[in-house]
C-alpha cells in the first residue's frame, strides 16, 4: 500500500504520469506541472498532518488526479476555453463519463454537457471550413489530374 | 342530398391532407434528426481519435522532457518546504491568533480554533 512506502516514493513514482496527465489537461507545460506541484504539496500537507496520503475513503492517486484536475479546470474563474479543453481531454482522451467528469471537476452536469456540445459544434465547423460543404455528386471527387487528362 | 355528400367528401379531403402533410414533415423531422445523430456520432469518434492520440503524444514528449527537469530530490524537497510552511502560521496570521477572524468567502465570524493552521497550532 502506498501508505506504508512512505510518500516521496509515492510521489517520485508517480510525477511522470501525474506531470502528463497535467499537461495534456491545462495544454500547457508550466501550468501543468504548476498543478502538479500544487496538488502533491496538499497531498504532502495531509499526510504531515494525518499520516494518511488521502482522506478516509478515497484512493490516494485518485485524490492526487481530482486534485490536479480541480487546479487546472475547476475553480470558478477558470477561462471557457481552458475549461472546454480539460473537458474534452477527459471526456474523449481518457474516455470519462459526463457524470464523472462534473465530480471530479465538482461543476453542476449542465455545464458538463453544454461544454461537450460546444466543443462538438466548433469540431463540426472546423472541419466543414476545412473540407467544405458535403459533396452530392461522386464525379467531384475524382483527381483533378484526371479530370483535366479527361 | 348532395350537399351533405359534398360536405362529408370535402371533410375526408381535408383530413387525408392534414394526414399527409403531417406524415411528410415526420419524415422530413426524423431524416433531420438521424443526420443530426449521425454527424454527432462521427464527430464524436473523430474527436475521440484526435484526443487519444493528443494525450498519447503529451506522454511520450513527458517522458522524454523529464530528464531535462529538476531532479525528484530537488523537485521533493521543494514541496516539502511548501506543505510545512503551509502548517505554520505566518507573521500576519499570528497576530489573529485568539482573536476571532472573518472568513472571506463567507464574511461570517468564526473561531480562530476551527481555521485549519490555527488549530494547528
Amino acid at each position: 500500500m502506498a501508505q506504508d512506502r512512505g510518500p516521496e516514493e509515492f510521489y517520485r513514482e508517480h510525477r511522470d504520469s501525474l506531470t502528463a496527465f497535467a499537461t495534456a489537461l491545462a495544454a500547457r507545460a508550466a501550468d501543468g506541472e504548476r498543478a502538479v506541484r500544487s496538488a502533491i504539496a496538499q497531498s504532502y500537507e495531509h499526510y504531515l498532518r494525518h499520516r494518511t496520503l488521502s482522506p478516509d475513503g478515497c484512493e490516494p492517486l485518485q485524490w492526487l488526479v481530482t486534485l490536479i484536475a480541480r487546479q487546472v479546470a475547476g475553480g470558478a474563474f477558470v477561462r471557457r476555453s481552458v475549461r472546454d479543453h480539460a473537458i474534452a481531454v477527459l471526456r474523449w482522451g481518457h474516455g470519462m463519463g459526463l457524470t464523472a467528469i462534473g465530480e471530479i471537476l465538482d461543476i453542476p452536469l449542465g455545464k458538463v454537457q453544454a461544454s461537450v456540445n460546444r466543443t462538438i459544434r466548433r469540431f463540426g465547423r472546423a472541419r466543414r471550413a476545412a473540407v467544405g460543404p458535403p459533396r452530392e455528386n461522386n464525379s467531384e471527387c475524382l483527381n483533378p489530374a484526371e479530370s483535366a487528362a479527361q | 342530398m348532395t350537399y351533405t355528400i359534398l360536405a362529408i367528401s370535402l371533410a375526408v379531403l381535408a383530413v387525408s391532407l392534414s394526414l399527409a402533410i403531417a406524415a411528410v414533415r415526420a419524415h422530413g423531422l426524423r431524416h433531420r434528426r438521424d443526420r443530426a445523430r449521425a454527424a454527432d456520432a462521427a464527430a464524436d469518434a473523430a474527436l475521440s481519435h484526435f484526443y487519444q492520440s493528443y494525450v498519447r503524444t503529451i506522454q511520450q514528449e513527458s517522458a522524454r522532457s523529464a530528464a531535462l527537469d529538476l531532479p525528484d530530490d530537488e523537485w521533493l524537497a521543494a514541496i516539502r518546504a511548501r506543505a510545512e510552511s503551509r502548517l505554520r502560521p505566518g507573521p500576519q496570521q499570528q497576530a489573529f491568533v485568539g482573536h476571532p477572524v472573518y472568513r472571506p468567502a463567507t464574511w461570517e465570524i468564526v473561531e480562530p480554533a476551527s481555521i485549519g493552521w490555527a488549530r494547528e497550532w
